[in-house]
Order: C-alpha cells, then structure tokens, then sequence
C-alpha cells in the first residue's frame, strides 16, 4: 500500500495531527449544559460520604459520580428516575423531584454488583469473569502517599510487585519487576500504559554512544531517569495491576512481565472545580554507617598518610577530626504545587492540570525539577459515537552525583578525617586540593566532582492518546485509538580536568541527545449478548495492534578542556572529538481475539489469542501465534453458600497462557564497525548475529481465589502461579570464541519460576466516627534455570561484578538470581582449608554458587486508622530471608574506616576455624587448624576476606515507608466560606524507621541503574545512599 | 450513520499494512556487509596481537624476564585469567569472521588474488595457534549456531595448516585478470599486493610448519623434503621479510593503536619486561662455565664487576672478550640495551660500541646476577616520551613506527639448515646457515634507528653503518664462514638470536621439540624420565647432543636456577599455554575436558606435550 516507510510515517503523523485537532476542538464545543440542577450528597447508612458512586439516568448510559466528600450535581429533566449504584451498596431507583436530592446506600454484602476492572486497551471487564490476578490502586492512594513518582508509591502495596530504587537520590531510576524476573538479559519491566497506549519507560542506556566505555557512562556509576517518573501522580485516576502473562496477554510481547495500566482522570460532569494542592518535603539522610574515629591513616598501626587505608595509630590527642561524610550531605528540600480544574456535562468532561516539583536531594548539587502539564476530556459526540482522549507533557531537568565506587560517599569516607574535605579547592581557585597530611595524590575530592563536574539529563515529552468509541448496532462496539509517547531527552557527563589524581586530568564532555517516538494504533471491535433467558452470556472481541518504538541517538565526546571550567563540547580539542549515531526502530502489528462465554453470571470460560508480526525477527520466524485461557468461578453464588451469611464472594479462577516476546532491534545481521588499527576498514564488533532468531515463550499457568467475608469487611486474594520462559534471547551470551564472536544472540536459556502472592485486607474497626483497617500482602518466588547449553557452566551478568568477585552467576539447576563467587576451599567434609603457612582460609580459584538474592518472603502492611475527619495512615514493607552482598562493610573493611575492623585489630589473635591443607585434609584424621593470626600484624588485605565473607544471609527487613497524618476540615466549617468545598490537610513521613539484622547501608540496595535490564543489582550494597528519611506538609483544596 | 461507519473503519484499516511495514530492522549507522577488500586492512593488523602474547612468550623462550607475567616466566600460568591469550582472540575473533568472510565472498567473486591472500593468513594464524595452545577447535569454528565447540587434535590441524597454505598458492598462481585497482595494495600491509610474495609467504608457512617436527622420528622420512623444497620456493632475501607496516605517528597519532605495540606511545612495554640473563649471556657470549658437581659459576679470582663469573668454553654465538674482529656479533647492540653511553655519543666509533655493559634479569625480576636489566628502551626507569631524558618514540624493534615482524628469510634458511642437518646434508645446512646469519644482519639493520648525539632521547646506540661494517666482520669471523665445528647447536641459536624478541612463540617452539635438553632417555621425557616432582636435571653444557648450551630452565641444577615448580606442574616445564580462560574455561568446559591423554581440565594440561613436539605418536 505504501511504496516506503518514510511516505507511511508521514501519512501517519498527519492523521494523528488530525486527531489531534478533532479532540480539542469537539472537546470545547460540547460544554454546554441543559436540564435542570440537582445536587446532593450519598452516604452510607452510618452518614458517611461516599465518594465514586454512580448516578445514572435510567436506560441510559448518562450520569455522573459522587466526588470526594460523596457530593453529585447532575442536569436532568425533572421527572427523570436516576439509578444510584456503588459497589457493595444495594442498586437503588430515584425519582427527581428538586434541585436537592440526598441519598442514603444500604450495604449490600450478598449481592455485588458489575465490579469492573480495567484490562487491556483500555477496556472494562467484569472482574468476575477475569480468570488470572489483577489488582486495582486508587489514584487518591498514590497521590497521598508523599512519593513524587507514582511508582515509588506502589511500593509495598501490591503483592509480587518488586520496586528496587537505584538511591535515594532525586530522579533515581527505578527497577520495577512484577512477580518474577522473566529475562536474564533482556528488560523484566512490565508494560506501562496510559489510558489504553503503551508509555514508554525506558531508562538511559549509555553502552555503544561516544565515550561510552569510560567511567562517567556505566550502569554502575551513573543513572539518569527512568521515563516513567515523569507521569504526574495527581493525573492517576487508578492504577491496575495486571500481573503476569496471562493478565495481560492481549497487549502482547511487551507485556510478558505483566502490565501496570494507568487510567488519566478526565474530568467529573457536574458542577465544575478547580482543585489546588502542594506539600512541602524535608528529607535528610540517614543509616549509612558510621566511621572510626580512633585511628589514623597508615597500615599495622603505624601512622603514615601515604595510606588511605586507617590502620595507622591513634589520633594524637587533641588532634580536630572532621565529619567529613556531614560536609556532602544537606537537607533535602522538595515541593509541588498542583492545580487541576475540571467541568462538564453529561454529555462532555474536560479536566487541565499544571504542576510544578522542584526537589534538591540530601547530596548537595543533586536537584529534579518537573513541570508537567496535562488535558483530558470526554465526550458522547452522538448517540453512536464517543470520544476520550489525553494529552500530558513533561519537562525534567536533573542533575545527579555518580554512584557506587565513584560516589562521593565512596570519596568522603576515603578522605582522611584530620582534613577539612569542604575546602575542596587549591589556593587559586581553580584547582582540585589535595588533603593535609596525606602525602599520596590519589584522592579525589567529592565535593569538587560534586560542583565542578556535571551529570545532567534533561527530556520534553508529549504522552498522548485519543479514542473513538462507536456502537453501531445494539450490543456492538468498534473503539479505535491513537497513541504516540514522543520525547527528547538530553545526557550530559562533564568531567573538569582537574578533578583526577594529581590534577593531572584532560577533562571530557559527553553529550548524547535521545529521542524516542512510540506511535501504537488500536482498533477493537466487540460484541456482547446474553441468550437463553440471560443465562448464557456471550462476548467477542477481535482486535489490530500496530506500534513502533523508534530511537534516535547521537552522540559526541571529546577531552582536554580548553578552560578548565567552563562545560560545553565547544571547549574540547577538535582533534579528539568522536561522534557516534544510533537509531533504531521496532515495529509490531498484531491481531487479538478474546471469546468469553459466561453461565448465569457465575462460571466464565474465557479464550484470547494473538498473533504478532515482528521486525525484529528474521521474516521466516517473524509471526508467532500464542494463546490463552481462562475460567472463574463464583462460588459464592451456588444457593447453598448463598446461605452461609459471612461469605460475600468466593471466586476461583484459574487461568494458561502463552506469550511470545521478540528480541531487540538490530540483533539478527551483523554490524561491521570501524577499526582503529592502520589502514581503517571494516571489522566485526563483540557481538555476532543470529539469523535464526526465534522468539521467546513464556507460559504461565496460575490458579487463585478472591473472597470477601463478613458483610465485606474481610477482603482476600491468593494466586499461586508458574511460568516457564523458554528459548530465552540472551543478549551477549558467552561461548567459545570459536563462534567468530565474543558475545552471541542466541535463544538459550529456559528457566521456570514459581510462587504465590496473597493478600488480605480487614476492616478491623467500623463505626459511623471510627473505622480501622489493616492490609497485609506477601509474595514468595522461586526460580530454577532448567537448560543452558552443556558447555557452559555460568552465565553472568558483567555489570553485577560490584564487590570482591561476587556477580550474579546463572547456572542449571539453581535460581536466577543467584550468587556466585570464589568461596573458601573445603575438604570433602566442608572444613574450611587454611593455609599451612600463614594461617589464612584458603580461596578457591572456581566460581560457586554462595547464596540467592531472592528473598524467602516479601511483604507489605497497609493501616489506616479513621476517626470522623481525621485519618492516620501507615505502610510497612519488608522482606525475610534475603541474602545481601555487603560490598559497603567490605569497602570499609579494607579501608579500615568501620568500627568492626578496629574491634578486630584490637581483638584477640584469631585462629580461623578449619583444617590445614597439609594432604591429610581428606583423611580421616585432618589437622585442625591451630595457627593464630594476629589481624594487627596485617595491613589491610586480610581485613577484606573473602567473597563468602561478604554475603549476608537470612536478612529481614521492615521499613516503615509511609505515615501519614490527614485532617479534612468538617462540612460546617466549609459551608461557612463559600468557596471552599473541601480543604485537606496532612502530614507524611516517608521511610522514617528502619529495622533489619543487616549490617550494612541498605538491604534493599540496587547497586545497578534499571537501563541494564537482565537480573538487576537488587540485594547488592556498594555505597548507595539509602531512601532518605523524610517529612512533608502538605494542603489540598477544592474549590467551589 | 452505517455509511459512516463504513468509511471511517476503512479508513482505519488503510494503516493495516503490508511486509514494508515491518521492514525496518536495518542498520542504519553500521553496515551488516563490506566488500571482501575492506576486511583486508583490519585482518593484517590484527598480527600486533603476537607481539602482544609475546610478553608472555618471551620469558618462556629464556628472552625476556618480566615482572608482570611472571607466572608464564616460572611454566605456570594466571589462573582464571585471559591473560596470554590474545593469539586465540586474534585468530578467532580479530581476524576471525572477518578472515572467514573475506575468503568466502573473494572465492564467490573470483577474486582469486584476495581469496589466496586471506589463506595464507588464514594458514599463518592456525599454524601460530596450535604451536601455542596445542588442540583446537577447528572443524567446529565459524559454523553458525552450534552451542558446543570440540577440539580437534593437533596433527589433523598441522595438515590442515598446510592445506590451507597449498591452497593458498593454487589460488594466487590462478589467472585473475580482475581490475582490482587499489582495493587490495592499499588495504594489504604486509606485501602491498604483491602476489610473487605472497606465494613465498604461504611456502614460508608451510616451511616453518614441518620445521616443527624436526625432532619426531619420522621427521626424515616424512617431512624433511616438503620442507626443502618449500623452502626452496620461499623467500629468496630479506627483501621478502614478511613485516606489517603501520601508520605510526607517536602522539599525534589519530587513534593510539595506529602506533607498535611495543613502543614507547602505547606504554606496554614500561620497566617490567627486560632482557633475560640468558639473552646477554648468548649475545655476548658470556655463558658461564657451571660445576658439574655443585651447579655453581665459578667465580672469577681477578673478576671485575661485569665479567665475575668463569665463561664457559665453548661459546656458539660471539666470544666478545676477544677483541678481535669477527668476534663482535653487532645485533647485541640492537637487539639487547644497554644503559652504557646515556648520553648517546659516538655512535659511529666502535671501540666505543663495543664497550658497552649489558646486564640480564631473572625470569622475574629485573635485578640479574651481574647487575640490572634496563627496560628494552635502556633506562632504568619506566618508558617515558618526554622529559629532561626519555626514550623518544623508542628504539630498534620497539619503535612506535617499527613495522611488526612475523617471518623471515634468516628464519626460513634456519629452517632449512636444520632439516638439511637432520637429513645429514651437512654442507648444504652449513650454507643455508651462513645465508640465515648473514640474512638475520641485514634484517636486524634495517630498523636501526640512530640517537642524536648527547641527546638522551631514544634511539640506538650505533649507526648502521658502524652496524654493517661490524656484521662483515662478523660473518667473515670464526662464528659463521671461519665455523670449524659447526653443529646443531650453531643452527639453533643463531635461529634463536634471529628470532629475538619478535618471534619468541617459533623460539619457544624449538625448545620445545627439543625438550628444553632435558636429560632423558628413551622417547618420552616424562616424570622419572628427565624429571621428578621437584627437580629438572638438564644436559650439562659440556653434553655434545645438548642444543641450546647455556639453557637452564627454572629449576634447573644450576646456581640460580634451583627451587621448584608450582605443585600441579608435577615437576614438569610447561609445554602449551592453556586455552584463553573466558572463551574454553568459562564457555565451553565439556568439549575441552574430554582432551587426551591430559583433560585440558587437568591441573597439568599446561605440561601435556602436544603432538609437535612429541617423537612418535601420541599416547590416547
């Protein structure tokens, strides 16, 4: 049809352009009202409000929803019967007969109504009929929750829902994982999507840009911003969780890892508000350890500032000492300002939002600003035909400090104490200082890569969707949407020639412009109908998916500054400027079918399918078909439960599925690059080509149960589920170089996981003043590889290699997420063997598997507490039995700057437990080791021990993340001003309190930026700031 | 409203499309496909990778030692290390593919002049390979989507070798009357195009091939005629050295690599590899005399400084105490430095040359008997480009802008000499001896690069022409054409010497296949037949059928030499170095653990004699 892409593009472009155009024009011209006014509030029967219900003309779709504190305004004729329904409350009929109308609900604990959720493509199903574990999160929850991204915010509220922060610092990336790592090379994120279209989240991935291989680009030392921070919270209307394969099967490949679908607030019909809010935040750092204080820079207790290791001798007496770890550190100050305003009819909606997040971090010079500007609306154009659409745009600018080993906790705590590190400046200004005392010229100063060096992102995007409902016929629909996730985002890393040993550095500049633009059309078309005297319930759907994910990159690099302090690309050498460029595009057409057939409302069966094209396979295996099926029943709604008077609801469900997923873009012919050897030409690069890529499947099967019991006041859910991924597309698989390559795509791994995920939540309390409710969600997971090829013995993920040489090691028959490492060596009895000479524990030359990141539990604990407008809140997360690698106290170790290895140094002479390797260590009489070590008579090497040392097992772990403190001023108190129609206040403290057995930083560290994708660097612990602790005031205000 | 309907859902699935749609997975910044020339370039350079492996080698032929691969200095290796291994990178993956692709698309194309290139690297590369590591995977290399790689054993791969190099030259005789421009002048850095070249080249191959098997014992029957009449087809004069030439350009150089590997601008070759006490004691013909009985040097009674030690008798290479002409090899000039004359005066006066001190290290350290080793540049100080004293763009061979050596005309007449002498053509190796000495001159001046007079900046320490008057003196001396006992162990060392430091793995080769003169008898030296757990004991120097007089291994019976061998060597030197770790170790453990006799798994798979080197057969 399109003789070029190029041609397809524009045409494309010019039609959404012209989507565009019909969404704002229509969604302005259709403000007009009619009827007359009838307002109200719903409550419950204690006279509680009830916000969310729906008031709807009867025998039609027409209506409005109660808000905030359970107040409606609808234009009807008079005489018109409204239907008033809310979920758990009994359906209820009224006849308009004034401008006031209040309705009381009364609670309904047998019968529930049609509880929908939202599934894929935006579209509502009956959660009765949905055969796999979905979850829903109110939008009011994350903006309450004091977190300035959503996804922060979901922390510890869902089960099987995995956030791993990369630090505390602002605008750090986040590792999200949903039940189980599914790819040990690829991403493990689930699919996002806003109001339908896929959002893109992408973090920055450095590898392959100009300057790439240097230090100021790895996934270990530097982080930019995962894309899906910058999704305004105070824009969520809800947020559902589809986890797993199967909950998400007909978004396709990008949704193997489950999907998180966001839905926009579009505004409320009735009369119209504006709605302000702001919280100021205060954070400060807290729970990196502590440093000794006791002894000076040396080795076997002899002072001697050539050393940055302290094992030297004491502190002269009345020698200063500074905090030297206090002089990176400030107060942290964050705030946000959020207008909203909203309107409409019942006929069209329209809701515009500003909001404004300044945020500085607890480490100076690290900022976050975002601006994010959004509009929504909806409309019923015709009888035929509707209309939604949203627009958001984001602005965000951050400035960070490097991370792990360059991180200027790494730096501050190498600094000798007896210097004053904040006079971070030479004499002239210009020039890095080296400490007093300390004679070597290794140490780098913090503070002046701190204000001197610059890792900077900033990105403009544009998420936006539009959609067209149409019912042509009775119990039809066709919806056809448009979407495109577009940004440009800008990477900056500048490095001042003076910040280098000795001063002695060429200064460099990177810059790298990103662009991303996700273009995805959506047309569904439906039919639903119920036969045989409504019992038998029948609906089909088939639908035609097209997205693109199209990048563009350039990038440029160059070193020796001109002027040491001035940051631009301009004041490189010309001569060492390298410039690279990368674009990619991926493109995916599928078709979907989904054919439910449900009985009597109770017993559903419900089959999906799709089938997607792939550019990035080769064309023979580019098209892969997978299914899925489904089936709940509700239990509950058998007669003889149906007497049983505590049980509301009891559906099982149980559910298969396949989902195929494709590989990267680029990944099947080879790429020849550029050689810098004499004469040029081309050469291959690491990585070979694969022209017999296949796809990858996962296949999922879960089984579950959702009750609600005692008149709904006890609500619970279990699933327990199984996948398997195989032919895994392993990015960089390593063989025998005799493949011609060092690294290889090829579909190898297959792997299972298992697990379940539980939660519970229980009104403890309900009175018409006091309600109490408590939440508690766990998951366990396990995973065991099943195949890699014979020859290989580990694969590993490189970037994990963080501490010691413990990484992340995958071999058959152990979990994905386990550690390897070179243990001590052991006799056939598992002695330890120590060395005949000197005494130590021997060290294995193998990598062996020393334990698995996993944690045996994950758990989250949600409480509120309600006493007539006040509301206390709280959330705890944790984890047992975790296994963390304790690369901090291995750092201080070695450093000799913790207090463990002064007890050390002081204690007793230490014999080592185990037996001497002396040939006898595999008979039956081996010699105990009796050899004392005396640690004072050693420098530093033997206080970093080796990797088995590092490794922390059985860790638990509980946070409180959350506590929140709310008054919303009483209705009398509202009534008197007439402009306020509801006031909020609150006060949160985030991550106040900590309690763990862990000895180190943080035991929920993810040493690695979420752009390496694979296993991650969750349970590694290598100098990262922890989430700081922090308080905010915050006012929100709606106004009449 | 149907109608309506109707059109927008066609105008809906106009975007419904078609193959081009998804036709987009094309690299747009890196071509997925070059012409076979434009490989040619990459796959000639990559040969710096021998003389990157060569830091290694070389201590292991008694070259150099080194403070930094000094595990290969004792006949032990870096556990889980790739260190030692670039050779494997190279042939596999640096040349590799690209080599692979170049010959396949030149055959298809008919390109035959650039198909027989790309074999006759393809041959150099293996034979290279399987002379270091031994097995291989060979017939399993480049096939697409295989996930395990078995090893070939190394006599089908020596055959295989020589094939490649045969099939080389049938290519490069065929008619090609293909217009090639300078696709290939311009790309080949090793003769330019120039195809009469590379024929001697792949004869060359194939020469230095069969020279390995020498000490087999079917070596006269088998092999000693291919080699002579391969030899005979090779190259005629240094002229046809095979040398890579680079770009150089020191510091200004756009990328560093454009620079040798072993000169002062890519600083690999700091203070921590120096000349080993062997070297000196060879080139200046100052093997010390040992005392059968207790292993020590004899201590001079009126010794001075630089000559402490009793010489022994018998010296192959230079008697430089004599000063005499003829007795004077000038390569120790070239070839070893010195800290002698600093200040780089009289480079042309030879009285003065010839009063230069040379001091020798250890295997491991730089601190030797007699005095220190300098660095190859001739300070005692890590390799510096400026300063008040620096090395300039280095010296010699270990210049910036020295092309790479990977074979010569000296070392193919050594060759010869040596299958000449096996095969009792005595007159005819002592000529083919006299042309390698005299070849090995005018190779070793070539890239003499004269230091400016009181300037201490780099250079050599003579002039060439000081050098070629010296090495007429020389060959006419009682060394080379005045030779009365002329034997193997004159055809041996002088190869040696031809091929210090450059080719240290071909060096490594010779003593290998001669045992390093471990005194054994029967056909395999094994433990308790030339050695135990602890001890070597090699052939004394005054043994007739000892080859390389002078060499003592590390232990060895001698002063100096005694200690032992790490635990797993079970007494034995090292014979091949391990497979590179992250490539067979790491990925492909089964295939290299099901080797014979030794696992290449075995703690001693480094000390398994591969097939070259063994007399007869292996045992399986």
């Amino acid at each position: 049809m399109f003789t070029s892409t190029n041609e397809n593009n524009s045409f494309m472009r010019k039609k959404i352009k012209a989507f565009f155009l019909i969404f704002f024009t229509t969604s302005f011209a259709l403000l007009s009202a009619q009827n007359i006014s009838v307002s109200g509030t719903v409550a419950d029967e204690t006279g509680t409000p009830l916000p969310g219900v729906t008031i709807l003309v009867k025998g039609t779709k027409k209506g409005t929803a109660t808000d905030f504190n359970g107040k409606y305004n609808i234009s009807v004729a008079e005489g018109t019967t409204l239907v008033i329904s809310s979920i758990g409350y009994k359906k209820q009929e009224q006849v308009v007969s004034g401008s006031t109308l209040n309705i009381t609900m009364v609670e309904d604990a047998s019968v529930l109504g049609e509880v929908m959720i939202t599934a894929e493509f935006g579209q509502k199903r009956a959660e009765r009929g949905v055969g796999a574990a979905t979850q829903t999160i109110d939008g009011s929850t994350i903006t309450e929750s004091g977190r300035e991204n959503f996804i922060t915010a979901l922390s510890g509220r869902v089960p099987g829902l995995q956030i791993s922060s990369t630090s505390g610092a602002p605008g750090a990336s986040s590792n999200v994982v949903l039940r189980n790592i599914t790819s040990i090379s690829g991403s493990n994120q689930p699919l996002y999507v806003v109001d339908g279209v896929p959002m893109n989240n992408s973090s920055f991935d450095p590898n392959g840009m100009a300057g790439g291989a240097t230090s100021e680009y790895s996934v270990n030392n530097s982080d930019f911003s995962s894309r899906g921070n910058d999704f305004n919270p105070e824009d969520v209307e809800s947020i559902t969780v589809l986890k797993g394969a199967g909950a998400a099967a007909l978004y396709g490949s990008d949704a193997s890892n489950g999907a998180i679908i966001i839905t926009t607030k579009k505004g409320k019909a009735g009369k119209g508000r504006v709605t302000f809010s702001n919280y100021i935040k205060l954070s400060n750092a807290y729970g990196y350890p502590e440093m000794q204080d006791k002894y000076a820079n040396g080795a076997r207790g002899t002072t001697n500032y050539y050393y940055t290791s302290k094992y030297g001798g004491l502190y002269p007496d009345g020698q200063q000492l500074y905090d030297n770890v206090d002089a990176i550190l400030q107060t942290g100050v964050q705030q946000r300002y959020n207008v909203a305003v909203e309107g409409g009819s019942d006929k069209a909606t329209i809701r515009a939002s500003f909001s404004q997040l300044n945020e500085t971090g607890v480490i100076k010079t690290t900022e976050y600003e975002r601006t994010n500007l959004s509009l929504s609306g909806r409309a019923q154009i015709t009888d035929w035909l509707k209309f939604e659409g949203s627009m958001q745009y984001t602005g965000t600018e951050n400035n960070k400090v490097r991370r792990g080993t360059e991180s200027p906790l790494y730096r501050a705590m190498l600094w000798p104490v007896v210097d004053d590190m904040s006079n971070y400046l030479a004499e002239d200004g210009l020039h890095m200082r080296n400490p007093e005392y300390y004679h070597d010229v290794d140490l780098l100063n913090p503070l002046f890569d701190m204000y001197n060096n610059k890792y900077y992102d900033e990105s403009d995007r544009i998420l936006g969707n539009v959609s067209l409902n149409f019912t042509p016929i009775k119990n039809a629909f066709l919806r056809a949407q448009v979407g495109w996730d577009v940004a440009n985002q800008t990477y900056v890393s500048s490095r001042n020639p003076y910040y280098a040993y000795n001063n002695a550095g060429d200064g460099s500049y990177s810059l790298v412009n990103s662009n991303y633009s996700d273009p995805s059309i959506n047309i569904l078309s439906g039919y639903d109908n119920k036969f045989l005297d409504d019992k038998l319930s029948v609906s089909a759907q088939v639908g035609y998916h097209q997205l693109e994910n199209k990048i563009t990159r350039a990038s440029t690099y160059g070193t020796n500054f001109i002027d040491a302090s001035f940051q631009s690309i301009n004041n490189v050498d010309p001569l060492t400027i390298v410039s690279k460029q990368r674009n990619t595009k991926r493109r995916v057409q599928g078709i979907s079918g989904q054919f439910q057939v449900g009985y009597n409302n109770m017993a559903f069966l419900t089959f999906r399918a799709r089938n997607d094209w792939s550019s990035t396979l080769p064309k023979e295996n580019n098209s892969y078909f997978y299914p899925s099926i489904e089936g709940s029943f509700v239990l509950s709604d058998l007669d003889f439960i149906k007497e049983i008077e505590a049980i509301n609801y009891i559906k099982l469900r149980g559910s298969w599925s396949q989902v195929g997923k494709d590989a990267n873009p680029l990944q099947i012919d080879p790429e020849l690059q550029t050689t810098g050897l004499t004469g040029g030409g081309y050469k291959y690069g690491f990585t070979g080509p694969n022209r017999n890529l296949k796809p990858e499947i996962t296949t999922g099967q879960e089984v579950g149960v959702d009750f609600r019991l005692f008149k709904n006041r006890v609500k619970g859910t279990f699933s327990y589920f199984e996948t398997e991924n195989s032919n895994q597309i392993i990015q960089g698989f390593r063989l025998s170089y005799a493949t011609g390559f060092v690294l290889n795509t090829l579909n190898v791994g297959t792997f299972e996981t298992k697990g379940w995920e539980a939660a519970i939540d229980v009104d403890v309390l309900k009175t018409k003043d006091l309600t109490w409710n408590v939440g508690v969600n766990g998951s366990h997971g396990t995973s065991e590889v099943v195949y890699l090829p014979e020859n290989v013995t580990e694969y590993y993920n490189a970037y994990t290699w963080l501490s010691g040489n413990i990484r992340t090691g995958i071999s058959v028959g152990n979990p994905i997420t386990s550690l390897t490492g070179r243990a001590y060596e052991r006799n056939d009895n598992g002695d330890i063997l120590i060395s005949p000479t000197s005494g130590l524990p021997l060290t294995s030359s193998e990598w062996s598997n020393l334990g698995n990141r996993e944690p045996d539990l994950r758990f989250g604990i949600t409480t509120r507490l309600k006493y007539k407008n006040l509301t206390l809140s709280g959330l705890f997360s944790g984890r047992l039995g975790a296994t963390v690698v304790n690369g901090t106290k291995r750092y201080m170790m070695q450093r000799g700057t913790s207090w463990e290895s002064v007890e050390l140094r002081e204690g007793p002479d230490q014999v080592f437990e185990g037996v001497i390797k002396d040939g006898n260590e595999n008979t039956a009489n081996p010699t105990t080791n009796t050899i004392s070590v005396d640690y004072g008579t050693y420098g530093s090497s033997i206080f970093t021990g080796g990797d088995e040392d590092w490794i922390e097992k059985d860790i638990k772990y509980i946070r409180l993340r959350e506590l929140r403190l709310a008054y919303r001023l009483p209705d009398d108190l509202l009534k008197k001003s007439k402009l306020l129609n509801s006031m909020n206040l609150y006060f949160v403290a985030n991550d106040l309190f900590t309690w763990t057995n862990y000895s180190g930083i943080d035991a929920v560290g993810n040493a690695v930026s979420a752009a390496a994708g694979g296993v991650g660097g969750e349970g590694y612990d290598v100098m990262a700031i922890p989430n700081p602790r922090s308080y905010s005031i915050g006012l929100s205000i709606i106004l009449n | 409203m149907k109608k309506k309907f109707i059109y927008i859902l066609s105008l809906f699935f106009s975007l419904v499309s078609c193959e081009e749609y998804l036709d987009v997975n094309t690299n747009v910044d890196g071509p997925s496909y070059a012409d076979g020339y434009l490989y040619l370039a990459n796959i000639t350079q990559q040969y710096n990778g021998v003389y990157w492996d060569g830091r290694a080698l070389a201590p292991m032929a008694q070259m150099w030692g080194t403070t930094s691969y000094s595990n290969f200095a004792l006949n032990y290796y870096n556990v889980g290390s790739d260190s030692a291994g670039e050779i494997w990178r190279m042939t596999y993956w640096n040349q590799g593919q690209n080599l692979e692709n170049m010959i396949n698309q030149s055959i298809a194309a008919e390109d035959w002049t650039l198909a027989g290139i790309g074999y006759a690297m393809k041959a150099f590369s293996w034979d290279l390979l399987t002379k270091v590591h031994g097995e291989l995977p060979m017939t399993d290399a480049f096939v697409p989507d295989l996930l395990s790689h078995d090893y070939d054993y190394q006599k089908e791969i020596y055959a295989q070798v020589r094939e490649w190099a045969y099939k080389s030259i049938e290519l490069l005789e065929r008619a090609d009357d293909h217009v090639y421009a300078d696709k290939i002048s311009s790309n080949d850095f090793i003769y330019e195009g120039n195809k009469d070249k590379w024929i001697k080249f792949a004869y060359a191959v194939i020469v230095r091939n069969l020279s390995s098997l020498t000490n087999k014992t079917d070596f006269t029957s088998t092999y000693a005629q291919e080699l002579i009449d391969a030899a005979s087809k090779s190259f005629q004069s240094p002229d046809d050295d095979a040398t890579v030439s680079i770009a150089g350009g020191s510091q200004s150089a756009p990328f560093s690599s454009f620079n040798n590997f072993w000169g002062t601008a890519r600083g690999n070759l700091l203070d921590n590899y120096f000349q080993h006490e062997y070297a000196v004691q060879v080139f200046t013909g100052t093997v010390p005399d040992y005392d059968e009985a207790t292993g020590d040097k004899t201590n001079l009674e009126f010794a001075n400084e630089y000559y402490p030690y009793a010489l022994a008798e018998n010296q192959i290479i230079t008697d430089t105490l004599v000063n005499e002409p003829g007795h004077f090899d000038p390569r120790a000039t070239v070839k070893l430095s010195t800290t002698s004359n600093t200040n780089y005066e009289n480079l042309s006066n030879a009285d003065s040359v010839k009063t230069y001190q040379y001091f020798g290290g250890t295997f491991t350290s730089a601190s030797g008997p007699i005095g220190t080793a300098p660095s190859v540049y001739g300070r005692i100080a890590n390799s510096a480009y400026e300063g008040a004293e620096h090395d300039g763009t280095g010296r010699w061979l270990f210049r910036d802008d020295a092309p790479y050596v990977m074979t010569t005309y000296a070392e193919i007449q050594f060759c010869l000499a040596e299958a000449y002498w096996k095969t009792n053509q005595t007159t005819l190796a002592f000529d083919a001896f006299k042309r390698g000495v005299s070849a090995d001159m005018q190779t070793s001046a070539r890239y003499i690069k004269t230091g400016s007079s009181g300037s201490p900046t780099g250079g050599d320490k003579i002039t060439s022409a000081l050098f070629n008057t010296l090495a007429d003196e020389y060959l006419e001396g009682p060394f080379v054409a005045g030779l009365t006992d002329f034997s193997l162990s004159h055809i041996m060392m002088q190869k040696w010497v031809s091929l210090y430091p450059w080719g240290a793995a071909e060096a490594w080769v010779d003593m290998r296949k001669y045992h390093f003169d471990v005194d054994y008898t029967g056909e395999y030296p094994s433990e308790g037949n030339g050695w135990t757990q602890t001890t070597v004991e090699q052939k004394w120097d005054t043994n007739p059928s000892k080859v390389y007089k002078g060499l003592y291994l590390s232990p060895a019976q001698v002063q100096g030499r005694k200690g032992t061998y790490n635990i797993n060597n079970e007494g034995s030197p090292s014979y091949r170095i391990r497979p590179r770790f992250n490539s067979e170790y790491m990925w492909n453990l089964k295939s290299l653990e099901i080797l014979t006799p030794i696992s290449g798994t075995a703690p001693n798979y480094h000390t398994s004699i591969p097939w070259f080197a063994y007399p007869g057969e292996l045992p399986q």
